[in-house]
């Protein structure tokens, strides 16, 4: 009997399964970890040269905005992602901040945007952008944060927009004007869930 | 070191890490487990998963080679809550010899990506009866660690291992069990659609009252989204 309830079941579940494009292109980032010699010579030179301690991980990432390089680390409570284009020409050094270290006044522009636009919103990393290469000796480093230096935000957020949660990637200016975001496509977790 | 060389390598350790005294025949009962997992979503908010799951134990007067012993067949219906949150409820029969047992399925899952690895938190009751059986309700609550090999994401053709940890309480006719499960396992990302993994789970459960069991599932698994 038992030989019997399973083909039938599999053919009955499998026939009512629709396919799903959504889920075919559900990766918003690819990265592959790389050795710093695969990585451009000219960004691998000038990361090296920067006072920064610990270990510098490479990565080579594929994502909607286009291939690039970069290079990751961790030093005096910072944490750094300094990326690069596929020729090796520096793109935007990004380090980890807290909300609470923000400037109050472009807390309250964020905060006020970000209520107009989602329903519910709850940070999950913010990073300061800086894209000015002569500025990223003076950035790292102990300390606080450097705000002179013409900056972005880039914040990821766990959003609700007409009763449905996604993930974004939001930039604000160093003023708090929003500039861009994008959807963050969910990565699948089946293999977590059951 | 190559990504296929590492996966190999933990794979032997998955395999071969383990305590010699697993592979004895004194007191551990070793069970194949090949499992189908199906899954698709029905719409943004909803997503069904089906799992077909067989067990292969040894015979008892030759405990060389293994017979079948039971086949899963279960549904769960999940919605999504919030970002990361799925409320599922669904069904399971199981087929043992010529009895069927019955099992219907609640569960709460909240998945936490953290920049290195993903953790899940799964909080779930069943309540399983037969024809010969009475009623158990369990309830459980299991945390899964799935780790990337290879940068801080699994990206396709890439290996990860995962490691899970579960505790169920079992309630029958004024009778209490607890069963703990630890399960490393290896797995390989084909596609993001597609993936295998090979590991092992140990179970040990009777410990409260009477002689402990013991068991290890050896389990071979497909996951596909479709």
């Amino acid at each position: 009997m038992m030989k019997l309830y399973i083909p039938i079941a599999m053919i009955i579940i499998g026939a009512s399964l629709p396919s799903n494009p959504v889920l075919a292109q559900s990766k918003f980032e690819i990265e592959h970890h790389i050795k710093a010699e695969d990585a451009p010579r000219k960004a691998v030179d000038m990361v090296n040269a920067l006072p920064l301690r610990g270990k510098i991980k490479w990565y080579y990432e594929e994502n909607l905005k286009g291939n690039s390089y970069e290079a990751k680390n961790k030093s005096d409570h910072h944490r750094y992602s300094i990326e690069f284009d596929t020729l090796g020409n520096f793109q935007d050094i990004e380090i980890d901040i807290r909300w609470n270290r923000m400037d109050t006044v472009v807390q309250s522009a964020i905060s006020a945007e970000l209520e107009q636009r989602f329903d519910f919103f709850k940070f999950r990393k913010i990073q300061i952008q800086y894209q000015d290469p002569t500025h990223v000796r003076d950035v790292i480093g102990k300390g606080p944060v450097r705000l002179a230096y013409p900056h972005r935000y880039e914040i990821v957020l766990e959003g609700k927009k007409d009763n449905f949660y996604q993930l974004y990637e939001v930039t604000f200016d160093q003023h708090g004007e929003w500039l861009k975001s994008y959807d963050i496509l969910p990565g699948n977790s089946d293999v977590l869930e059951y | 070191m190559s990504v296929l060389k590492k996966g190999i390598i933990a794979a032997c350790l998955v395999f071969l890490g383990c305590p010699s005294s697993l592979y004895a025949q004194d007191g551990v009962d070793h069970i194949v487990m090949p499992t189908i997992n199906l899954n698709t979503e029905l719409t943004a908010q909803w997503r069904v998963n089906m799992k077909v799951q067989s067990r292969f134990q040894q015979r008892t007067e030759n405990q060389d080679q293994l017979e079948h012993a039971l086949t899963d067949l279960a549904l769960i219906a999940s919605r999504k809550i919030k970002l990361s949150n799925r409320l599922g409820i669904g069904a399971m029969l199981r087929f043992r010899e010529e009895q069927q047992v019955n099992r219907l399925i609640q569960q709460y899952t909240l998945i936490r990506q953290y920049t290195a690895f993903r953790l899940s938190h799964r909080v779930a009751a069943d309540q399983t009866w037969s024809e010969r059986s009475p009623l158990e309700a369990r309830f459980r609550y299991r945390i899964l660690a799935q780790i990337p090999l290879n940068g801080h994401t699994i990206n396709s053709r890439e290996w990860y291992a995962k490691i899970g940890n579960e505790y169920l309480q079992s309630f029958t006719e004024g009778s209490y069990d607890l069963e703990l499960r630890l399960s490393p396992t290896l797995g390989f990302e084909i596609t993001d659609q597609n993936k295998i993994e090979l590991g092992l789970e140990y179970r040990l459960d009777s410990f409260v009252e009477g002689e402990s069991r013991n068991r290890i599932f050896w389990q071979l698994i497909w996951y596909a989204s479709l």
